[in-house]
């Protein structure tokens, strides 16, 4: 991800909201997809978009550039998603999203742009089945495209367990689409 | 088994671009003003330090008060504690009084004392002694 302007930063930490406006306008996209993907609610995304560049405003003067600042806001949202997916219950997919699936995987032009129920529906239905820690390691890589050192900082975990958690993640994931006539 | 098919979908999913937020600008606006004021959050913690630092001499004086309040203290147990029982034992160490009739049986009456009560040896005999 394009990294925001270092000056802006500096401001920000000095306390100028002029400048985090633009930090939040850089970076709130990628927030509310990690939460969208993470929670497949988008009031509950909202929530945890505003609630983390809350904190990030509170905590930024910590920031010491030893790592980029998107990944030092994702650890800050990963952490937030995680809380909040345990308060939530367990969805469980509802009959229109195997449809809402099917629909995608037909419509193969390339204007087709998945709208946001659309990511609910599809995430509900193939990763239903995966724990807290194969759901955000699985949505940091596949679905954000950070890399595995980027996963490692944002989540704590060493290499082997990311290998481990995306390994089982994508297994099960492959396990649903087969039982769903995907083969 | 296809797996190639599996790939294709996930490769696609991985490939979407990022959900988009419904009135952006809106969500911006209820970040800015969800902001807490960084200078008031600051501010009063510093005063708070300033406001912790007291003076050498009340430091000085608060500590030999406080030692000479424990001094004070550890005196009152002693004199009605510690004293106290030991004159009470030594009370009850003289009006113990031993028939002559066996000295022997003295002795191992106060050996036997002396495991409950520990006396010393020489109290021992002292007691022996006076008994003759």
């Amino acid at each position: 991800m394009e990294q925001i302007n270092s000056n802006i930063i500096t401001q920000c930490q000095q306390g100028d909201k002029k400048a985090y406006r633009q930090l939040v306008q850089w970076y709130q996209g990628m927030v509310f997809s990690l939460a969208l993907k993470m929670l497949g609610d988008e009031d509950e995304a909202k929530d945890i978009t505003q609630e983390t560049f809350i904190r990030v405003w509170t905590t930024l003067r910590k920031y010491d550039g030893s790592t980029t600042l998107s990944t030092w806001i994702y650890t800050i949202a990963s952490r937030l998603c995680l809380d909040r997916l345990k308060k939530l219950k367990r969805q469980s997919p509802l009959p229109d999203d195997e449809s809402v699936l099917a629909d995608y995987i037909s419509d193969t032009s390339p204007q087709r742009q998945l709208e946001n129920h659309q990511w609910i529906s599809i995430l509900r239905l193939l990763a239903s089945e995966l724990s807290e820690k194969q759901r955000i390691v699985f949505t940091l890589s596949h679905l954000e495209g950070l890399s595995s050192e980027e996963i490692e900082a944002i989540t704590g975990f060493d290499s082997r367990q990311v290998k481990s958690n995306l390994y089982v993640a994508r297994q099960t994931i492959r396990e649903r689409l087969k039982r769903l006539g995907y083969e | 088994m296809n797996n190639n098919r599996i790939d294709d979908i996930l490769t696609r999913l991985q490939n979407e671009p990022q959900p988009i937020i419904p009135d952006a600008d809106q969500l911006t606006d209820s970040i800015m003003d969800a902001l807490p004021d960084l200078e008031e959050e600051v501010l009063p913690v510093e005063q708070q330090r300033k406001a912790k630092v007291v003076p050498m001499w009340f430091n000085v004086l608060r500590n030999a008060t406080s030692i000479a309040a424990m001094l004070i203290i550890g005196v009152f147990i002693y004199t009605q504690f510690i004293t106290e029982k030991a004159a009470s034992h030594q009370q009850a160490y003289q009006h113990q009084t031993y028939p002559s009739y066996s000295t022997l049986k003295i002795a191992r009456k106060c050996c036997i004392e002396s495991q409950n009560k520990q006396f010393s040896y020489s109290q021992i005999k002292r007691m022996i002694n006076e008994n003759r």
